[in-house]
Formats: structure tokens, sequence, C-alpha cells
């Protein structure tokens, strides 16, 4: 067990991706009901976009800016034109669901057309190695672990001390009672969508760092983002966080202890344990759902 | 005495289910007016019709005899002064005792709310105010019940409207709501109270207004004896 | 078009695709193969969604199934009309087993459910390489078909697409148009109230899941033996995703509609070949516009707009003119007998956390007298029914039963057997159903009870039939409740509990919502039902109402029992005033003299 740290510590690294993705899809869901499955769809987009202005000479620190802006942009967009139309109730749940599978289609289809499939690179911030726990990380991990976790601490200052934020969590408890408080509830889902996809947009930019650029770039962080997910429960935001590097852990903890073969099927057996035992996670808060 | 609210003519329905028909109301500035009736009367719905929380199918609201109603279904009238208190408080039952006041300001000026919030404080009972980041729902129905009002009041409301203070509370508990809605009268808002329990709206409003399956049955004083008949009539029939 | 023309054009449109076959080149056989394959899983998504709410993206797991046990069996000589059997009863019990679930969570959590489902089906495939080759795919041995008494050659494993398909639509119609869809439907609208009436919500789900997943293994079949190569690739989740678009842009629920979407998903790709994730771009671009402007589907939707040009007018509220109570009484004489025990709740308490909804309140309705529950709001009315209906378990109770039978520990769903019915404050009517066929679907559940008390043999469309005439719907029986005033609503379902054969009623608040015409109405039934020897229990806020058909009244006040006896003690009891009008003595006696 002498090599349990690195193992847990390549864990946080790791999960720090699925994390914020899980993040992402929780706020979204509490401020409007949605599972946006065109999140990751979503973040790629942001990041091509960030690449291509990286190839005019943008700074990466820059990118990072422009793929989040894009992204919370499409997501803001999206909300506004796709999501608002179909109208609330727990009929358009589902319906609202497959809306963003099919624009998820749409962006990736559109990615391919647009910018090919020759996988581009880019540039690390800060390039070599350092040792944590005995393990090598690249700085670039370090450094994306680094901003993510910077990322979800401001995420948790915004919602518990800013009034707009404080309105957010008003507005997922009860959006009646937020709307005759004068909250408005379209300024805040178009929040929640950019935030969740910004947030998704950041983990997407460190995971095209690591390897490459292309359209399939979060698929499976995006799994593990929903065992996250049902982990920590789809209404709880520190239930996502945790329930994100969680699964980056396990994954981890299965792919040295286990075998590398069968990570993917480790983490979905957890996953549909997880479901049967708890539907609501383990910090979700039971089957709410408004009617 | 002007109208400060008013409804012209407003009729409602749920899914085809009538609420509401031909409802002709004025509520006069600074006065305490009680809307009484059975459960199902429509009285919610009334409720938040002349707050503007829901458009009305049919008619229209007055607010200061300027025709308001085109503004309703959002965020209602907070922003023109018209506070709502909703039939079961719906106060944020996670969100803590501070936070639930200052989102009744929602939108103002972080010094004015947080002079609003002491001012609020001095009208809370005494654990409302030592329980300032408690999560709202630990409190005691009572103490919520005050809270909600607290919340309304932090928006300085002209206008209060509430549905059913005395909903699931001990009647001595509603005598205490009761009294700060009569303070805050005194003090030149203007209280519009939706209840089916008579007792406390008999003894604190200045006139009743009598509402049964989505009509307006009677209006008239709190002492007339046709008030009481009224009430017999409205409530348990011929 | 009525069920038995439907199941033989179905039969013939299969046939003619089948001839035709012959006459196609390969490519054209190739295509009419894959629609037809896929039409069957589209099929199975579809009629699930269409009449469970249940949406699922797992379902290429059990396509998977299918073709991997078929191309297993094919491999072991065993012939293809064994496997089709084989793979229908495995891929049923398995869809089965997972539908018993669904019931625990809401749509939108099974459906990520299924996702996890299809997920794990394919890291099976990619693992079990002794039977799935792994990720480089197997090759399929041509089956033995035991009529042919041959090898099946391409051409066969075409034409066997096209025969799997019509038996796959033909057992859709034949069930999902039948009783049993009907169930599935109203369950779908309306849980609870189905449950009252005397459906399994979560038996239903699991046979609806069962029955789907097992159409969905012969496309599977299908595809073993047309295609002749069996790549995990092909029951991926994109797979999955793509039967979801079929849905979608077809309409679910619709037979023609999954026709359409599997030719939408199967010609779009061959017409693009050369142009790169084009088809996802149109997919992508179909499903989100489909469900902005045309939420059904394309099929329901046309479907809507030529009914809605030959549309009446919109139904009038019945008046109580129209109806009868003596030919009420008449008729619900025939639909169920005449109440003989008394319903009897003592000191029944209910407590929810902590907190005590119901303290020691009860009341006796002895058989065919009516009986009329009061009280001001929070009183535990509500709750009262709740318990009475099975749905709230009571903390404790010295009794509860109907005549001997204990009703503490009977399921919901059994209460309609010995004779105790309900209605429901907002009607609760199956959204999905005409009204014929929602008393139909009760009427099924009321055959028992009716046969057992010896009443004449009826089946479930003459008791409809005779509700219809009895309540006067002739005019509306073949609307849907959407379409149908309030009023109508009410009165209608009234009708279903009736046509559940049950002798003891409990009415939610009948009167709430209803102008004074519509009220008339209902009192009319009302009266027709105690002729008929029906034991009412009536709880409503319109105390006036409920005063004037009672036989005598029970109050309730914060959980507690405040007052009972006739109408007119009740009228000028003290207590009650006080709990109307306030514990002021002063104000309660100005009042009273009044």
């Amino acid at each position: 067990m002498h090599d349990l740290l690195p193992v847990i510590a390549a864990g946080i690294v790791s999960g720090s991706a699925y994390a914020l993705l899980a993040l992402g899809i929780v706020i979204i869901f509490r401020s409007t009901d949605t599972v946006n499955f065109a999140i990751g769809d979503m973040a790629t987009l942001g990041v091509y976009i960030a690449v291509t202005a990286i190839g005019f000479g943008v700074p990466v620190a820059g990118g990072l800016l422009i793929a989040i802006v894009v992204a919370g942009g499409t997501g803001v967009l999206t909300e506004r034109f796709l999501i608002r139309p179909l109208g609330a109730g727990h009929k358009s749940l589902f319906i609202a669901l497959v809306v963003t599978i099919g624009l998820g289609l749409v962006i990736h289809a559109a990615l391919g057309a647009i910018w090919g499939h020759r996988p581009t690179t880019i540039p690390a911030i800060i390039p070599g190695t350092a040792s944590v726990f005995g393990v090598a990380l690249t700085w670039n991990k370090i450094v994306a672990t680094g901003i993510a976790l910077a990322a979800m601490a401001l995420v948790a200052w915004f919602f518990r001390f800013t009034p707009m934020g404080v309105a957010m969590r008003a507005s997922a408890e009860d959006h009646f009672a937020a709307r005759i408080v004068g909250i408005n509830p379209g300024r805040i889902a178009a929040i929640a969508w950019f935030l969740g996809c910004g947030l998704a947009a950041i983990a997407a930019f460190f995971l095209a760092m690591d390897t490459s650029v292309n359209a399939n770039l979060t698929l499976a962080a995006l799994f593990r983002a929903f065992a996250g997910v049902f982990l920590g429960g789809l209404t709880s935001m520190p239930g996502a966080a945790i329930g994100g590097f969680a699964i980056g852990i396990l994954d981890n903890l299965a792919g040295r202890y286990l075998s590398a073969n069968y990570r993917d099927t480790i983490v979905f057996a957890v996953i549909v344990a997880v479901l049967f035992v708890r539907p609501s996670g383990f910090l979700g808060a039971g089957r709410k759902e408004r009617v | 005495m002007s109208a400060l609210l008013a409804a012209r003519g407003i009729g409602h329905r749920y899914q085809g289910v009538l609420a509401l028909n031909d409802i002709e109301l004025d509520v006069p500035k600074g006065t305490f007016m009680a809307i009484l009736g059975p459960n199902g009367a429509g009285k919610s719905t009334l409720a938040q019709i002349l707050a503007g929380a829901i458009r009305p199918a049919k008619g229209q609201i007055l607010l200061e005899g300027a025709d308001v109603t085109a503004r309703a279904g959002r965020q209602g009238l907070i922003r023109n002064g018209v506070a709502l208190i909703p039939e079961g408080r719906r106060l944020f039952g996670q969100l803590t005792v501070d936070e639930n006041l200052m989102l009744g300001a929602y939108g103002q000026p972080r010094a004015v709310r947080e002079a609003r919030l002491e001012k609020v404080y001095a009208l809370m009972p005494e654990a409302v105010r030592q329980g300032k980041h408690r999560a709202a729902v630990t409190l005691s129905g009572g103490e919520q019940q005050m809270l909600v009002v607290g919340r309304a009041l932090m928006a300085e409301p002209r206008a209060i409207l509430i549905d059913e203070p005395s909903l699931g509370l001990a009647p001595i508990l509603t005598a205490k709501v009761y009294d700060l809605l009569s303070g805050l009268r005194r003090g030149g808002v203007t209280v519009v109270v939706f209840e089916q329990l008579a007792t406390h709206a008999l003894r604190h409003a200045d006139s009743i207004v009598v509402i049964n399956q989505g009509e307006i049955s009677f209006r008239g004083g709190v002492d007339d004896e046709a008030t009481h008949e009224a009430l017999r009539t409205g409530y348990l029939g011929h | 078009m009525n069920a038995l023309s439907r199941s033989l054009l179905i039969i013939g449109i299969g046939a003619a695709v089948a001839l035709l076959v012959g006459f196609a080149e390969g490519y054209s056989q190739f295509v009419i193969a894959s629609v037809a394959f896929v039409s069957i899983s589209v099929l199975a998504v579809s009629t699930l969604a269409g009449l469970t709410g249940i949406w699922s993206m797992g379902h290429m797991a059990f396509v998977a199934f299918g073709a991997y046990l078929s191309a297993q069996l094919a491999l072991r000589g065993w012939p293809v009309e064994v496997a089709i059997p084989l793979a229908m009863i495995g891929a049923g019990s398995v869809g089965f087993l997972l539908g018993l679930s669904a019931g625990r969570f809401s749509v939108l959590y099974f459906g990520l459910l299924t996702m996890a489902l299809s997920l794990a089906a394919s890291e099976i495939i990619g693992h079990w390489t002794e039977v799935t080759g792994g990720d480089e795919g197997i090759a399929v041995t041509p089956a033995i078909s035991l009529m042919l008494g041959r090898e099946l050659d391409l051409g066969d494993a075409v034409v066997l697409c096209v025969l799997l398909a019509t038996l796959a639509f033909l057992l859709t119609e034949i069930i999902a148009r039948g009783p049993i869809g009907r169930r599935w439907l109203a369950i779908k609208s309306q849980r609870t109230a189905a449950t009252a009436i005397g459906l399994k919500p979560q038996l239903d789900n699991a046979s609806a899941f069962g029955f789907s997943a097992a159409i969905a293994s012969l496309s599977g079949i299908g595809i073993a033996f047309s295609i002749g190569y069996l790549d995990p690739v092909g029951f991926d989740l994109n797979m999955g995703v793509k039967l979801i678009v079929a849905t979608v842009v077809g309409g679910a629920g619709s037979l023609l509609g999954a026709l359409l979407g599997a030719a939408f998903i199967v010609v779009v790709p061959e017409m693009a070949r050369n142009v790169p994730a084009f088809s996802e771009f149109v997919f992508g671009i179909a499903t989100v516009l489909t469900l902005l402007f045309l939420r059904q589907g394309i099929v329901p939707s046309i479907g809507a707009a030529l009914k809605r040009r030959s549309k009446t007018r919109k139904p009038e509220t019945p008046s109580d003119q129209a109806l009868d109570s003596r030919a009420i009484a008449q008729v619900v004489g025939t639909l169920l007998p005449p109440a003989t025990e008394t319903l009897e709740a003592r000191d029944l308490a209910v407590e929810f956390g902590g907190v005590k909804a119901l303290q020691g309140v009860g009341l006796t309705l002895p058989p065919g007298r009516s009986v009329g529950l009061i009280g001001p709001n929070g009183a535990g009315k509500t709750t009262f029914l709740n318990v009475l209906s099975g749905f709230y378990q009571a903390t404790s109770a010295e009794a509860v039963r109907l005549g001997p039978v204990d009703l503490t520990i009977l399921k919901p769903s059994d209460r309609i057997g010995i004779g105790f019915g309900r209605t429901f404050q907002h009607a609760e009517l199956f959204g999905d159903l005409t009204l014929r066929e929602t008393f139909a679907v009760a009427a099924l559940q009321g055959a028992a009870r009716r046969r057992a008390h010896g009443l004449p043999n009826m089946t479930a469309a003459e008791v409809a039939e005779r509700i219809i005439a009895g309540l006067n719907l002739g005019a509306v029986a073949d609307m849907k409740p959407g379409e149908l005033p309030f009023g109508i609503q009410k009165v209608a379902d009234v009708g279903r509990v009736l046509a559940t054969g049950v002798s003891v009623v409990a009415l939610d608040e009948p009167f709430a919502g209803l102008d004074a015409g519509e009220r008339a109405a209902i009192r009319t039934i009302l009266q027709g039902m105690r002729a008929a020897g029906v034991s009412i229990l009536i709880i409503d806020h319109a105390v006036q109402e409920v005063m004037g058909i009672s036989d005598r009244v029970v109050v309730f006040e914060f959980g507690r029992l405040l007052a009972e006896g006739l109408p007119d003690e009740i009228r000028n009891h003290p207590e009650v005033l006080r709990a109307y009008f306030g514990e002021d003595a002063v104000d309660a006696r100005k009042v009273m003299t009044a």
C-alpha cells in the first residue's frame, strides 16, 4: 500500500475535471431542471475557439478566458432560445434533456466540419514535471488542478456570500417565492447556464492541454462526471464536486489495484449500484422535482 | 380615501376550473382589509393576482389608478411597493434567517439593505433575532410567520397582502402576527389579509369582504349584523 | 379503422414488402433490411415512451442481446425459429426485472439509468470476447430455418427482417392498442388515480419494459442474419441516442411514426456517406426543431391537425335538466351491488415526522347512507381520505374497516375488490384516454366484483356504454379529458369509480371549482347513487352542498373530531361556529342570532 498516496494524488488531479463538469451539470439542473447533455460539446466548442485565438497569438491564459466566455455564452443562448420555450412542468424534464442531446449532436458535427478531425494541441502553461508524493506530475496538471480548485472555491464563495448567489440558492429552493421577492428567473437561469458551461470549459481546456484538442475531448470525462453527479445527487453542489473527485480517485484505484482493463466497468458498476441503493445520491435532497 | 389597489372585472380559471369570476374590488390606501371566505373560494388566486404574481385571464389590476396588469406574471408588483406573503409562507427553508431577510430587499444597494435589516430585526421576536445564522426551516411555525412578514417588510412596501397567516398557528401566535400587522397599518402600510378563519380578522380589520365560489358575496364593516349574517351564509349555508 | 383492420393492414404491408425483396437489388435489399430491423428497435423505444412515459437510452442492450444470442445459437446449429422466442423470453425477463425498479425513480433519473445500462452493455460486449469477439466483433454463421429446411441466404435474411418487423408491429398493435396498453396509458398520466381503481403501476411498468425489451431483441436477430457480422460499435450509446432521435421525430407511441423515424435515421446517413458528420448534424437539428415546434412528433402532430379540422364545437357542461336521478339510479343498480357493509374508522391517528395530522378521529358510514365530512383548512380531511384509500398509513387505529375487512392491511390497489372506491378533487382523469376508454379500463377492474355479486354479465365496452348513457356523456364519450370542461371531468371521475363496481364511494371535494349548474349536475348524480344503495362519504369545503345531501355530518378541526350530528344540529353547533368564526363567544353568539 506504499503507493496509495500517489494514486490518490493522481485521482484528485484527474478528478478535478470530473468535479468541474459535475458541478456545471448540477448548477444548471438546480436553476432550470434541465440535465444538459450538451455541456461537454459546448465546452469543447469554447476550447476550439480558444485554440484558434491562441494560434493568432493570444496568450494561453487569455485562451482559457475565451473558452469560458464562449462556452458560457453558448449556454446562455441555449437556455434562452431552446430550453425556455419548452415551458416548465415535469413532462418537459426529459424533453429538455433530449433537446440538449440534439444540440450536442449539432455542435459535435459542426466542430468536425469546421476544424476537421486532425487533433491540435495547446502549449503548456509551465513545461516540465514535478514530483508530488513521489509521483511525477506535469506542471500542467498541477496548475490545472490548482485552477480547478480555485474556480470551485470561487463558485462556493459566490453562492455563499454574494446577493446574486444567495438569490440563486433561493430560486433553486422555491421558484415562486423567489419570483415574488423580486428575483428575475430569466437572469438566474442565464447566470446558471453561463457558470455551468463556463466551469465545463475550464475542465475541457485542461483536458485538451493534457492530450489534444479533438471533438470527443470531454466524452470520457463527462461519463465520469455523471457518475460523480449520481454519487452526490443531482441537487447538491458540494455533492457534485466531492462526487467528481471520488470518481477520479476510484478510477485510479481501480486502475492501479484491480485491472486497467476494467476501469470503466468499475466506474459504471458504481453508478448503477448507487442509483439502486440511493436514487437521490448521498448528499442529494431526495427525489425533488417540481410539478 | 383613494384606492391603492383595485381589481376591475377580474376573472380567472385554472385548467378550466373556475377560480374567480368578475371581481370588482377597491383597497383604500392605509386601511386594513380582510377578505374572508371558505377554502376554495378563490382567495389565494385573488391575492396572487392583486400582487401581480399571476396574470388574470380577464380584467385589470389598477395601482393608484394606473393599469399595471401587463406587469403581472414575473416579479409581480414588489418593485411598485406591493408585497405578497403567499399561503404556506414559502420561506427559503435551507437559507439562513439573515439571507431570507436580505432577499426581501433584493436588488437594493448593500447599505440600504443593511439599514433596513436592523429596523426589521427590531420588530422580530427574540428567537428570530438570536438565530440570524440558523436555517429558516429550524424556526417554529410562529417565528417563521413573523420572519416572512419581516421578509416582506424589507422591501418597505406600501401594501402587504398576506394569505392565510393563521394557517397552522395556535391562536396566541396568530394574535401576535395580527398585532404586528395592525402596527404596520398604524404606520401607514395598507394591509390586506386573506383568511378562512374570521376571528382575528374581525378584530383587526377596518372592512370585510366575503368571497364565495369565486365571487364577492358581501362587503361591509366589521361590526355590522349584516357581516355576521353574510359570513354564516358563506360558510355554513342557509 | 378498427383493431382488426389495422392488424390486417400491418400484415398486408409486411407481406407486400417481403415479396418486393425478391425483386430488389443488393443495395436496395440492404436498405430494406436496415429500415426493417431499425424500425423494430425504434418501435420498442417509442412504444415504451408513448405508453408509459419511460424514455430508454439503453435499448441497444436488448438489441445486442438478441443479436449475440441468435449468433451463438446459429453457431450451434439451432434454427432461427427457436432463436426468436428464446431471445424474446430472455430480453423480456431482463427487461421486466429492470422495469420493476422504474417506479422508484423519476422519469429523468430512470432515463439516466438506462444510459448506464447502455454503457454497461458496451463494457460487457467489450470484455466477453468468447461470445462477442470483443472489439473485433464476430462473423455470424448463417442460421438454419425449419420452415425453409435450409440455411438462410442473404435474400432470406432480408425477408426475415421484414417478417420480424411485421411481427413486432403486429404484437405492438395488439398489446398496445388493447386493454393492456390502455392500462399503461392510464398509469402514465395518473399514477395515484390508476392505483385507486385497482391498477398496479409497478407491475405494469415492469411488464411494459419487459415487452419493449422483448420486441427490441427481435431487431438484434434481424441485424445478426442480414448483416452477417456483429460489430460492437453498432450497439453503443450513439445508436441508443439515434433511437431517441427517431422516436422524437416520428412521434412517441405512433406505429407509423416508428417506421418513419427508422427510415429517417437509416436513409440520412446513406445519402450522405461522403460528408462526415452530416447525418449527425441533421439528426441534431431535426430533434431540436421537432421538440420546439412539433412536440408530439411528426405523425401525431399531423394526426392532431387533421382531427382539428374536422372538429366540432367545444362541448357544453352538462346541466341538471339533462340528468335524471331516477334513471341514474337504474343504471347504477346494474353496475354495482347495493352496499351491505358499514364503513367504520375508530380512534384513528396519523403522524408525519412527529407532527400529529390526525388524532382520535373516526366516523361511521352505514350501508346506503351518506355522511359529510367538513372542517376548516388543516383539519385533516384529506389525510383521513388518504388513509381510507390506502395512500397513507395510520400511525395507530382501533379500527379502519369495511364490514369484516380490515382496510389497514390492504394495498391501495386492492380496495376496489372489497367495494371501496374514491374520486379526486381535481378529477385526475387519464389524460391519454377518451372517457369511453377510461370507463372500459375501470370496468375491467370491476368485472370480478360484479360477477361475484351476481350482476348481469357485461363486457367492459357495455359497462362503458351504460355509464355514458346514464351520465349523459354521449356527446363527449370519445374525447380526452384535456378537451373537456372541468364540470364534465368531475362527472366522468364519478363515472370511473362507478365502473369499478364498488358500493362505498368517498368523494374528494366533488363540488370544488364548479359553477352553480355543474354543482346541480353532481348533486343529481349523487342522489341517483344514493337511490341505488351506494354508501357515500362526501368531503368538501362547500358546506351548504354537503349539508344538503348528507344524512349526518362529521366535523374535524386541527386533526381532531369536533362534532358529529344531523346537518341542522351542525349548522347551529357552537363548537362548529367557533371553529369557523373564532374562539370569541361573543362573535359566535352574534353570528348565531343573526
